[in-house]
C-alpha cells in the first residue's frame, strides 16, 4: 500500500501472496497492464535560471491526487500510466505533463511575467488581474523589507499613476497626505478611504509595513463604488500577510538609521544684526556684542531610527498562519520630537470543515509621538523661524536668573529656539489601538459562500502636555500649565456577503449580496490646570486651579449599507460588471439619511479576437471604460442637520454669580438638507503588456465632477452665526495617467523599470451664494492672506500683486499696476502662483545580479509653485528679529541694483506678492537601497533560509530650485484649499540605514 | 436544496438583525431637541422655560466679558479713538496699529474686520431677548421681568448701533433673527442674510426710538449703587445726551436735558486718581462700581487681561514690563497734560517705568498708559465727568457760557487746577477749545478722544497738523472727508455684494 503523506511517500508492508507471485508473474510478460494501477513518478521543479523552486504543485489532472515540491525542487507521485500532471505555482505559467514513466521528469516553469492569473483583492471580494475591469493600481511592496518606514503611506509614493503622496512636514510619526487623482473636496476630507483586511478605517498610522502582504489601489468610482458613500476619494485595500506554503518560516528584520536636517540656513551675526538694526532703527542693540550661541547646531541634531520586526508564519493544506511583533522608533533632528511605535499582530485562517474556513486578524498597537510648535512666526514660540530670528549674541540660559531662559532682547518681540523647544518637551500625545477581526468563509455549495464577518476597531489617544512654570517666560506667565485629553473611540462594523461564482461553458458569472453595519462611538475627557510649585510634578493634581473649560464630550454615529454586485464574462473577452450600494448614515436629516451609488464598467480583451491574432508583438490587450458614483460624508459633523447650542460657563466666584447657571448660544445654522458630496467619475484605460509579457502598459484617462460639495460658508456678521454648513458647489477634476513597466533584462543581470506619470487639472465650478473666499494668512506682520478660491479657477491658487523687482532709487518693490489707473491697491491682485503640480513622476530601477540586488527610486513633481512665507520672517526687515544673510543684499543707498529691498518697518514690501512665490519643482532620487542575500549551504545547515544585510539611504539628493528646506511642504498639512504654504514648516531630513534581514 | 433554505434563512436572519437604527441624538451638546418646543400651531418655539431664556439673558451681559467686549469694545476700540487721533502711537509694529496711527487703514485690516464682526455678535446677542421674551411660554417669567429684560437689551444694542454708526456710517440695521435657510426659502430669505447698508439719519432714528422705548413705564431698571453693570434708565439717559450732540440729529436742549437726567443718579468720586487705582494692599481695584460710573463691565474675579497689553499688572508680583504693548502715550498728550501742568490726571492716565527698548521713548524713561492697572480692572464704559463736560459743551453752543464754565470748573476743581480764567469764559472760540481740551485730559484713553474732534469739526485742523508738532509720530496720510469713517471690511464686502464701501477706500 502506498501512502502519500508530507511530500514523501510511504510504502507499507503487503503479504506476498500465492496469488501475488502469480500476478507478478504475469506482469513480465504484460508490464504495462501492472503499471497502469500505480507507477511511481519522480521529478524535480526548476525555473529559467535553473533554480530549485519549493512549493509547487504537481497533481494528477482530474483527481485530488497531489503533492507538492519540497526544498530541493523534488517530489514523487504515483500516478495511473498515461495520465497528465498538472504542474502550477503562484508566479509561474501552468504546465502540464504526460507521464511516460521514463526516470526523472525534469520540469522548468516558466514565469509569469504578467501574473494575469494572480489573485487581486477588490472591494468585498477578489478577481484575477486579467479579469479586472476598473482601474486599479498594485503597488508592489517587494522592497519593504529594505525600505524602513513609519508609515505604512511612504511604500505608495511615487509607485502608483494617479496618487499623490506627501509628507507635509519630517516631524517623526507625522501622517503622510495622500491624494488619489486630485483634490475633490474644499471642507471635507480628501483623504482616501483605507480598507485593511476588509475593515474600512481613515488612517493606518497603527499598522506595521512590515506586515503587509499587498496593498490595491481602487481608483475609479467603478471599482470604489461598492464603498458607497466613503469612497469619493478613491479607495486603499490593504491586505496582512497571512503564512505561506512551506516550511514554517521565521523573519527578523532590523536597521538603523541615521537622519540629518538637509540643508542649513545662516543668519547674520552679531556685528551684521546690529548694523541692521542701526539702519532700521526697531531696537537699540548695545555696542560691543559678541556672537555666543550657533542656534542652528543647538536646534538640530543628528536624528536616529531604529526598527525591529519578527515574525513567524507557516500554512498546511488546512491553516495558516502569520504573527509578529515589533518596535520602530524614531528620534528627531530637532530635541524635543520623536516617534515610537510597538506593534503585534496575530492571523490565523483555518479550514475546520470542507466548508467552513473562520479566520482572525487581530493587531494591537502603541505609539506615541511628540513635536515643535511650527507653522508661526518666532514671535508666536515657533522653533523653525527663531532658530533664525533669534540674534547670536544670547546665550541659552539667564546668567541673573538660573533656571530660566535668556530673554532680553532689547525690545525685539523674539523667544530663542531653546526656550520654545522647552514649550512642547513635556508634551505627548499616545495611542493605543485595537483593530481585530472574526470572519468565516461558509460554503454551501462549490458556488455559494457566505461570509459574516464583525470587527471591532478601538483607540485610545491620551494627549498630555505640560508648560514648566520658571523656565519660559510663557509659563512664568501662567504659572505653569498642564492639559489632559482622553479619548476612547469605538467602530464595530458587522458584515454579511453573499457570493455566487458559476462557470459553464465559455460564459463566467459571479454575483455578491450583502450588508454592512458600522457604528461608532466616541468619547473625550480634558482638562487643565495650572498655577504649579515648580517644574518637577507634571500631573494635573499639582495644579492649583482648573479651568473653566474642563470636562466631557461624547458623539456617535452609524452608518448601514446594503450593496450588490454583479460580474459577467464571456471567454474571458467581453466583461460586464455592475455594482450598486445603498447607504443609509445618521448624520443627515430624517427623510434626507439614503444615498444610492451606482457604478457600471466593461472591457474588451482586444489581444482574444481573432483578428489581432497577427499581432504577436502583443500579448495581452484590454481596452476598459466605467462610469461611477460615489460619496464623502467626512465633511459632515455627527449632528449639524439639527440647531445646536454652545455651552459658555459663567465665572461662578464672581460678586452674586456663586449659583449661576450655564449659558447658551447658537453654535451653527440649522440646516436639514445637508447630505453627501457626490463624485461622478468615467474613466476610460487600456491595459497592454507586450513581448511576451517583458512589458507593460497601463493608460487611463479620466474625468471626475463633485456636486454637493460641503462648504462652511461665512455668511455676513449681519446674520447670527458666522457661518452655515451647506452643500454649496460644484468641482471638477480631469487627468491623464500611464504607467510602464518593464523587464530589461532577465538573465544572470536582471534589470526592471517600473515608471508612472499622472498629469490632473483642478477646477472649482460653480458655487451657490458665494463666490470668493480668501484663505491662507500668514504672517501677522501684514493682514494679507495668500490663496484665492474662485469659480473657474483650481484651487489653492495665490493671490497678489506681482512684483517687478527693487526700485533703485526708493530701495521699495515696485508692484505692477494691472488695471493701468495710476494707483496701486487692491484691484492690482491677480494670481500669481498655482501649487498644483502640472504632473508628478516616478520611476524605480530594479538591478540584481548574483546576489547583489541595487533599488533606485526616483521621485519628482513638476510645475508646481510654492508660496515661501518663512521668507517674510527671515528676510522681511521689519523689526527687531534676526534675519538671514540674505539680507545683506539688502538696499542702501540710492542708485543701488539689487533683488532685496530697504529695511524698513513700514510693510509694503511684505504685503502678498510675487516675491514670495518660487518655483517648487523638485526631481529627489528617494531612495537607494543596496543589498546582498548571503547563499550557501553552510547557512542552510544553521537552518538560516535567507540572510540579507543592507544599505539605503533616502532624500539623497534633491534637484530644485526652491529656497526652502524642501519643496514637499504643505504647513496646513492636507488641507485641500491651502496647499503649497511653507510658513516655518518642519523640515525633512536625509538618512542612511543599515538594516539586516534574517529568515530560517 | 433544504439545506440550502436554512442557510439562505440564517443569512437573512442575520441580515435584519444587523439592520439597526440610523436615529442617533446629541449626547453632549444642545440642540433643537432640549431646547424650545412647537408650539400647537406648529412655529418653533426657540426658548420654552424661564431658565432657557435666563441663559440668553444673562449670554448677553457675559458676552462683554469675552472677546467682544474685552477685544472689539475696548482694546481695539481704544485704539480707533486714542492712537488714531493724537492721544497715542502704537507700540509694537503690529500692521494694523500702524495703519491706523497713520491714516492708511483699508478694507483688510483685520482689527477693523474683527471688530465690524464682534459689534454684529454683540447685537445679535441682544436680538436674542428682544425677538424671544415676548414667546416664552413659561409662566414664571413674569411679565414684568419680560419687559424690563427686553428693554435692557434695546439699550445694550443702541449702545452698539451708536459706536458703529459713528466710526462707519450708516450700517446695516439688524433689528430681528434670521430665519434658517432651507432650499424651498433660499431665494425669499437671501435679503435678509445679505442686508444693504440703512443711511445715518435711519440708524439715528432706529436708535433713538429703541432708547425711548426702553425708558417706558416697566423698561429699563433704576440705577443700582452697587451694581453698574447693568443697562439702567441712567445709561438711556446719558447715551440719548450724547446722541443729541452729534451732527446729524443735533438738538443741544435736548442733550442738556438729559444730562441734567443723569447728573441725578450719580455724583463723582472725590479723587480723581482712585477711579482706576489699585488698592494699598494690591490685592484689587480701589472703587468698583463707584458712585461715578453709569455703566462699567467688571473683573471681581479677575480676567481683564487688556492690563497686560498697556503696562503690567499691579497685583501680580511678578509681572514685568516684557513687550512694546499695544499703545504708547503720545508726546503730544504729554505736552498737552504738561501745559495745563495738570499733575493729578497725568499721574493716573500715564506711567513712567524703566524698560529694556526704546522704540519711541528712551526706555529708562518710557511712558505706558495705566488706565488699566491690574486684572480687576473694570472697563469704565460711561461716568458721570463724560456727561457734566458734554453738557459744558452744549451750553457753549447754546451761548451760555457761564453754566458751561461752572460744569468745567466742577471738573477742574476735582482734578486740583484752578479755574477757567475770566478771558477764557468770555470767548465762545476759547471756551470750545477749553472744553475740548478738559474732554482730552480728563477722558484720555477712556473712548472718546476721536469722537470729540469729529463731532465739534475740529478733527481736519487738529490732525492735519499733528506732525509738526509731534515728533515721535509716524508720517501721516491727510486727514479728509473721505478717511474720517473707517472703511467697511473687505472681507464682508467679498461676502455681501450688497454693501458699498465708503467713498474714499
Amino acid at each position: 500500500m502506498i501512502k502519500i503523506m508530507n511530500g514523501s511517500i510511504l510504502f507499507l508492508e503487503s503479504r506476498i501472496s500465492k496469488k501475488k507471485i502469480l500476478i507478478s508473474l504475469l506482469t513480465l510478460f504484460f508490464p504495462l497492464f501492472v503499471l497502469a494501477q500505480n507507477t511511481p513518478i519522480t521529478g524535480i521543479v526548476k525555473d529559467e535560471t535553473g533554480l530549485a523552486l519549493v512549493g509547487v504543485t504537481i497533481v494528477e489532472k482530474g483527481t485530488t491526487n497531489g503533492t507538492i515540491s519540497n526544498i530541493d525542487g523534488q517530489f514523487t507521485l504515483s500516478i495511473n500510466e498515461g495520465s497528465t500532471l498538472s504542474i502550477s505555482m503562484i508566479g509561474y505559467q501552468h504546465q502540464e505533463v504526460t507521464a511516460d514513466g521514463s526516470g526523472t521528469l525534469e520540469i522548468i516553469l516558466i514565469e509569469d511575467l504578467v501574473s494575469l492569473d494572480e489573485v487581486v483583492v477588490i472591494g468585498y471580494g477578489s478577481v484575477k488581474r486579467k479579469d479586472i475591469t476598473t482601474s486599479v493600481s498594485t503597488v508592489s511592496v517587494d522592497d519593504l523589507g529594505e525600505r524602513p518606514m513609519i508609515s505604512a503611506a511612504t511604500a505608495i509614493q511615487g509607485k502608483a499613476a494617479g496618487v499623490n503622496v506627501i509628507q507635509p512636514t519630517g516631524e517623526p510619526g507625522a501622517g503622510m497626505v495622500v491624494r488619489i487623482r486630485g483634490n475633490t473636496s474644499i471642507s471635507a476630507s480628501n483623504d482616501p478611504l483605507y480598507v485593511v483586511d476588509g475593515v474600512p478605517m481613515s488612517e493606518i498610522n497603527f499598522l506595521a509595513p512590515n506586515d503587509i502582504e499587498s496593498i490595491q489601489i481602487l481608483k475609479d468610482a467603478s471599482s470604489a463604488a461598492i464603498y458607497g458613500s466613503r469612497a469619493s476619494n478613491g479607495v486603499i485595500l490593504i491586505t496582512t500577510k497571512s503564512g505561506s506554503k512551506g516550511e514554517a518560516k521565521i523573519t527578523f528584520n532590523s536597521s538603523f538609521g541615521m537622519n540629518q536636517v538637509v540643508r542649513q540656513m545662516e543668519s547674520l551675526n552679531a556685528s551684521d544684526y546690529k548694523d541692521l538694526m542701526d539702519e532700521l532703527g526697531a531696537a537699540t542693540i548695545p555696542e560691543g556684542l559678541t556672537n555666543v550661541t550657533d542656534w542652528f547646531d543647538e536646534t538640530y541634531r543628528n536624528g536616529n531610527v531604529q526598527n525591529y520586526q519578527l515574525s513567524v508564519s507557516n500554512s498546511t493544506d488546512k491553516m495558516k498562519y502569520y504573527i509578529s511583533g515589533g518596535m520602530i522608533n524614531e528620534v528627531g533632528i530637532i530635541d524635543v520630537a520623536y516617534y515610537k511605535r510597538y506593534n503585534l499582530r496575530a492571523n490565523v485562517e483555518d479550514q475546520v470543515r470542507p466548508w467552513l474556513k473562520i479566520s482572525s486578524n487581530v493587531a494591537y498597537s502603541d505609539y506615541a509621538n511628540n513635536g515643535i510648535i511650527s507653522g508661526t512666526g518666532s514671535n508666536r514660540a515657533g522653533v523653525i523661524l527663531s532658530v533664525i530670528n533669534t540674534p547670536t549674541y544670547a546665550p541659552i540660559w539667564d546668567e541673573d536668573n538660573p533656571g530660566q531662559y535668556y530673554n532680553n532682547f532689547y525690545g525685539a518681540q523674539v523667544t530663542t529656539p531653546a526656550e520654545n523647544m522647552s514649550r512642547t518637551e513635556n508634551n505627548r500625545d499616545s495611542n493605543n489601538r485595537l483593530v481585530g477581526s472574526i470572519s468565516s468563509e461558509i460554503n454551501f455549495s462549490p458556488a455559494l459562500m457566505f461570509k459574516p464577518m464583525i470587527s471591532v476597531d478601538r483607540v485610545y489617544n491620551n494627549n498630555t502636555s505640560f508648560l514648566d512654570p520658571i523656565k519660559t517666560a510663557w509659563g512664568r506667565t501662567n504659572y505653569g500649565n498642564a492639559s489632559d485629553s482622553r479619548s476612547l473611540s469605538t467602530i464595530i462594523v458587522y458584515d454579511n456577503i453573499l457570493s455566487y461564482n458559476k462557470n459553464f461553458d465559455k460564459h463566467s458569472i459571479s454575483a455578491m449580496a450583502g450588508s454592512s453595519w458600522t457604528t461608532s462611538s466616541w468619547s473625550n475627557e480634558y482638562m487643565t490646570t495650572s498655577h504649579f510649585l515648580d517644574g518637577s510634578i507634571k500631573t494635573l493634581n499639582a495644579g492649583n486651579k482648573v479651568e473653566q473649560w474642563s470636562g466631557t464630550v461624547a458623539s456617535d454615529w452609524a452608518i448601514m449599507s446594503y450593496l450588490t454586485r454583479a460580474a459577467y464574462n464571456y471567454d474571458s473577452r467581453y466583461y460586464f460588471t455592475a455594482n450598486f450600494r445603498a447607504d443609509g448614515s445618521s448624520k443627515l436629516s430624517p427623510g434626507n439619511k439614503w444615498g444610492f451609488f451606482p457604478s457600471f464598467s466593461g472591457a474588451w480583451r482586444i489581444s482574444s479576437e481573432s483578428f489581432m491574432e497577427d499581432a504577436s508583438w502583443i500579448y495581452d490587450m484590454k481596452i476598459r471604460g466605467g462610469w461611477g458614483q460615489t460619496g464623502n460624508q467626512s465633511g459632515i459633523g455627527d449632528y449639524s442637520y439639527l440647531q445646536l447650542y454652545s455651552i459658555s460657563r459663567q465665572n461662578w466666584w464672581e460678586i452674586g454669580k456663586s449659583d449661576a447657571l450655564p449659558t447658551l448660544f447658537p453654535a451653527n445654522m440649522k440646516n436639514e438638507d445637508l447630505t453627501w458630496e457626490t463624485t461622478t467619475q468615467t474613466n476610460l484605460g487600456i491595459d497592454l503588456s507586450m513581448l511576451k509579457g517583458r512589458v507593460t502598459v497601463m493608460m487611463d484617462a479620466y474625468y471626475k465632477y463633485t456636486t454637493n460639495l460641503l462648504m462652511s460658508v461665512p455668511l455676513p456678521s449681519t446674520a447670527s452665526v458666522s457661518s452655515i454648513t451647506r452643500n454649496e458647489g460644484e468641482m471638477s477634476n480631469k487627468g491623464v495617467e500611464l504607467t510602464v513597466s518593464s523587464k530589461n533584462f532577465v538573465d544572470k543581470l536582471t534589470w526592471e523599470t517600473d515608471f508612472n506619470i499622472s498629469f490632473n487639472r483642478n477646477r472649482v465650478e460653480m458655487f451657490a451664494l458665494q463666490n470668493i473666499y480668501y484663505y491662507g494668512q500668514t504672517s501677522e506682520a501684514t493682514s494679507e492672506t495668500v490663496i484665492r478660491m474662485t469659480p473657474g479657477e483650481p484651487l489653492s491658487g495665490f493671490w497678489g500683486y506681482i512684483s517687478e523687482g527693487v526700485d533703485t532709487e526708493t530701495g521699495n518693490l515696485i508692484f505692477k499696476d494691472i488695471n493701468e489707473d495710476g494707483k496701486v491697491n487692491l484691484s492690482d491682485k491677480t494670481y500669481i502662483g498655482n501649487p498644483n503640480p502640472d504632473f508628478t513622476y516616478g520611476m524605480t530601477n530594479y538591478f540584481s545580479y548574483n546576489g547583489f540586488n541595487l533599488n533606485v527610486f526616483l521621485q519628482g513633481s513638476q510645475g508646481n509653485d510654492i508660496y515661501n512665507a518663512s521668507r517674510m520672517e527671515t528676510e522681511g526687515m521689519y523689526d527687531a528679529k534676526n534675519q538671514s544673510t540674505a539680507v545683506l543684499d539688502r538696499w542702501r543707498r540710492p542708485g543701488q541694483e539689487t533683488y532685496m529691498p530697504r529695511a524698513t518697518s513700514e510693510k509694503d514690501n511684505l504685503v502678498a506678492s510675487s516675491r514670495f512665490v518660487e518655483d517648487g519643482s523638485y526631481l529627489r532620487l528617494k531612495s537607494l537601497t543596496l543589498s546582498y542575500n548571503v547563499a550557501g549551504n553552510k547557512l542552510r545547515k544553521l537552518g538560516i533560509s535567507k540572510l540579507q544585510p543592507y544599505f539605503t539611504a533616502t532624500n539623497l539628493l534633491t534637484l530644485t530650485a526652491y529656497s526652502g528646506f524642501d519643496p514637499e511642504v504643505n504647513q496646513y498639512s492636507g488641507s485641500a484649499v491651502v496647499q503649497g504654504i511653507d510658513w516655518g514648516t518642519y523640515p525633512h531630513s536625509k538618512s542612511f540605514i543599515l538594516g539586516l534581514n534574517v529568515e530560517f | 436544496m433544504r439545506k440550502l433554505l436554512i442557510y439562505s434563512l440564517i443569512s437573512g436572519f442575520a441580515l435584519y438583525f444587523f439592520s439597526c437604527s440610523l436615529d442617533e441624538d446629541p449626547i453632549s451638546d444642545y440642540s433643537e431637541l432640549s431646547i424650545g418646543e412647537t408650539d400647537s400651531t406648529g412655529t418653533n418655539i426657540k426658548y420654552s422655560t424661564r431658565e432657557e431664556m435666563l441663559t440668553q439673558y444673562e449670554g448677553m451681559y457675559n458676552i462683554l466679558k469675552n472677546n467682544e467686549g474685552l477685544e472689539n469694545w475696548n482694546l481695539d476700540y481704544l485704539v480707533i479713538t486714542d492712537t488714531h487721533a493724537d492721544n497715542a502711537y502704537r507700540g509694537a509694529t503690529d500692521a494694523e496699529l500702524t495703519q491706523l496711527e497713520q491714516q492708511k487703514q483699508n478694507g483688510i485690516n483685520k482689527n477693523i474686520e474683527r471688530d465690524w464682526n464682534g459689534y454684529y455678535n454683540i447685537i445679535s446677542a441682544a436680538n436674542r431677548v428682544i425677538v424671544n421674551v415676548d414667546s416664552v411660554p413659561d409662566l414664571s417669567l413674569t411679565s414684568a421681568e419680560r419687559s424690563q429684560w427686553k428693554a435692557e437689551a434695546l439699550i445694550l444694542r443702541s449702545m452698539v448701533l451708536f459706536d458703529m454708526v459713528r466710526l462707519w456710517g450708516g450700517v446695516a440695521l439688524v433689528l430681528d433673527e434670521p430665519p434658517a435657510i432651507t432650499a424651498e426659502n433660499i431665494q425669499d430669505v437671501y435679503h435678509i442674510y445679505y442686508p444693504a447698508r440703512n443711511t445715518v439719519e435711519e440708524v439715528y432714528t432706529q436708535i433713538i426710538a429703541d432708547l425711548n422705548s426702553a425708558l417706558e413705564p416697566d423698561g429699563a431698571p433704576e440705577i443700582n449703587a452697587s451694581n453698574k453693570f447693568v443697562f439702567s434708565k441712567t445709561v438711556a439717559y446719558a447715551l440719548l445726551a450724547k446722541i443729541y450732540a452729534e451732527q446729524t440729529v443735533r438738538d443741544y436742549n435736548q442733550t442738556v436735558l438729559y444730562c441734567q437726567l443723569v447728573e441725578q443718579d450719580v455724583s463723582l468720586v472725590d479723587q480723581y486718581g482712585d477711579l482706576f487705582a489699585v488698592n494699598d494692599d494690591k490685592t484689587d481695584v480701589k472703587l468698583r462700581h463707584s458712585s461715578e460710573s453709569i455703566f462699567e463691565i467688571p473683573f471681581s474675579g479677575g480676567g481683564n487681561w487688556n492690563t497686560w497689553l498697556y503696562g503690567i499688572d499691579e497685583t501680580d508680583p511678578n509681572s514685568v514690563y516684557d513687550w512694546a504693548k499695544w499703545m504708547t502715550p503720545s508726546r503730544d498728550l504729554i505736552a498737552a497734560f504738561d501745559e495745563e501742568n495738570d499733575v493729578v490726571r497725568k499721574r493716573t492716565t500715564i506711567k513712567y517705568a524703566s524698560v529694556s527698548w526704546s522704540n519711541h521713548y528712551p526706555s529708562d524713561n518710557y511712558p505706558h498708559m495705566h488706565k488699566f492697572p491690574s486684572s480687576f480692572s473694570s472697563i469704565i464704559k460711561l461716568r458721570l465727568a463724560d456727561i457734566i463736560l458734554l453738557k459744558a459743551e452744549a451750553y457753549v453752543n447754546l451761548g451760555n457760557l457761564s453754566e458751561a464754565a461752572t460744569a468745567v470748573n466742577i471738573i477742574r476743581e476735582r482734578a486740583k487746577l484752578p479755574p477757567l480764567s475770566s478771558n477764557i469764559t468770555s470767548s465762545v472760540e476759547d471756551m470750545t477749545d477749553a472744553v475740548l481740551k478738559e474732554r482730552r485730559l480728563e477722558l484720555a484713553f477712556e473712548g472718546q478722544r476721536w469722537f470729540d474732534l469729529v463731532r465739534t469739526g475740529k478733527i481736519f485742523e487738529v490732525m492735519n497738523t499733528l506732525n509738526s508738532r509731534d515728533e515721535g509720530r509716524l508720517p501721516m496720510d491727510p486727514v479728509t472727508e473721505f478717511n474720517v469713517l473707517l472703511p467697511l471690511p473687505q472681507s464682508q464686502i467679498d461676502i455681501n455684494p450688497n454693501l458699498v464701501q465708503n467713498q474714499g477706500y
